[in-house]
């Protein structure tokens, strides 16, 4: 995510007027910023005042990139700052909530917050990819394990028709899988070159 | 996250529960910004704010020449090339404007979500926009001989919503 040639190619289009790369553009940097903006904590629709105003001025700003491909980083930037705000704004009005001074404020723009959070968004990219590509019991059952509260593998087991003594082991042959598939494994491979697995 | 996460089950599986929740981006933030984009005007002069109010605690009083209305905010912008200032009184429940030097156009009210509107500037430059338009909006300007400004995104958010 952080070296593709695409962005450069993507940000000269939108310099240029063409709306077409505008929407790839977003299309492909909604799920990072969305992403961050949920991970520092803010709720579904601060995310998406948050958007609006990073797209905004995206828009705005995008001639003035002197390095077309820095841009991911730029967004992370400027959608932190956006967040930051918007806790700022909601930390006022909750002055006299007591649970209101429990509010992380972390910096806008900590180069070494921005690297995490692009490392991030690189992982779970690939993790979807990668998640795409498996086979559809694996998916099936991978949602079911992962699932918000967790679930009883007596109730996965109802769910899918299986014993509730065969999730163990397929659970260990669908996560192989996915760590095979080649969206996570050439991630892996970059992250970790020396590793043989 | 540990350094090499996808080794053991346990943490693999946390890694992917992260994923798939975050990738969970509702349409319309996608074509919320697909919207963001200039739909023209790429060639009017972008006016930028030059002063508000309610960043340096100056009381907002008059300032606009329509005084009718008591603001509670106020802005001003600047199109160097244009050679125009736009100053924006903030009311109750209308914007009301002010160009300078005095110039007769028109200006369309143009809110990132929602539909444009356009009014008139009359001869001494004054306008009025009521009700105020959802924000984040953008003001476009239509003046003299193909004249065109537009300012930056005004944003009256209000931190107590």
């Amino acid at each position: 995510m952080r070296e593709d040639p695409l962005v450069a190619e993507l940000v000269m289009g939108v310099r240029a007027g063409d709306r077409q790369a505008w929407e790839e553009l977003v299309e492909r940097y909604a799920p990072l910023v969305w992403s961050i903006s949920r991970r520092m904590g803010l709720s579904r629709s601060d995310s998406e005042d948050v958007g609006q105003q990073v797209w905004l001025r995206t828009v705005e700003h995008l001639a003035e990139l002197r390095e077309p491909a820095a841009l991911p980083g730029w967004l992370v930037t400027v959608t932190r700052r956006e967040c930051l705000r918007v806790m700022a704004q909601r930390r006022v009005s909750l002055a006299h909530d007591p649970t209101g001074d429990r509010l992380e404020v972390p910096a806008g723009d900590d180069p070494a917050a921005v690297d995490d959070e692009l490392l991030a968004a690189e992982r779970e990219a690939a993790l979807r990819r990668a998640f795409g590509q498996l086979r559809p019991e694996c998916q099936q059952l991978l949602a079911l394990l992962v699932h918000e509260p967790p679930l009883p593998y007596r109730e996965i087991s109802a769910k899918l028709g299986i014993a509730v003594g065969s999730i163990g082991p397929t659970r260990g042959r669908c996560l192989d899988a996915l760590r095979r598939s080649p969206a996570l494994a050439t991630l892996i491979a970059d992250v970790d070159p020396g590793q043989g697995r | 996250m540990p350094d090499r996460w996808w080794v053991d089950d346990r943490s693999l599986l946390q890694a992917l529960a992260e994923a798939l929740r975050h990738g969970d981006v509702p349409a319309s933030f996608v074509e919320a910004g697909k919207l963001a984009f200039p739909s023209e005007d790429l060639d009017a002069e972008l006016a930028a704010l030059t002063h508000d109010s309610a960043a340096d605690g100056t009381p907002a009083t008059s300032g606009t020449r329509s005084d009718e209305l008591a603001s509670l905010r106020q802005l001003s912008y600047r199109a160097t090339r244009a050679r125009l200032e736009i100053e924006l009184g903030v009311a109750e429940d209308a914007v009301v404007g002010q160009l300078l030097p005095p110039q007769a156009g028109t200006v369309e009210v143009d809110p990132a979500r929602g539909e444009r509107t356009t009014g008139t500037v009359n001869q001494a430059g004054g306008f009025v926009i009521r009700p105020i338009p959802p924000t984040p909006f953008r003001l476009r300007f239509h003046v003299g001989a193909g004249v065109r400004v537009v300012t930056e995104w005004i944003t009256l958010a209000n931190p107590w919503r």
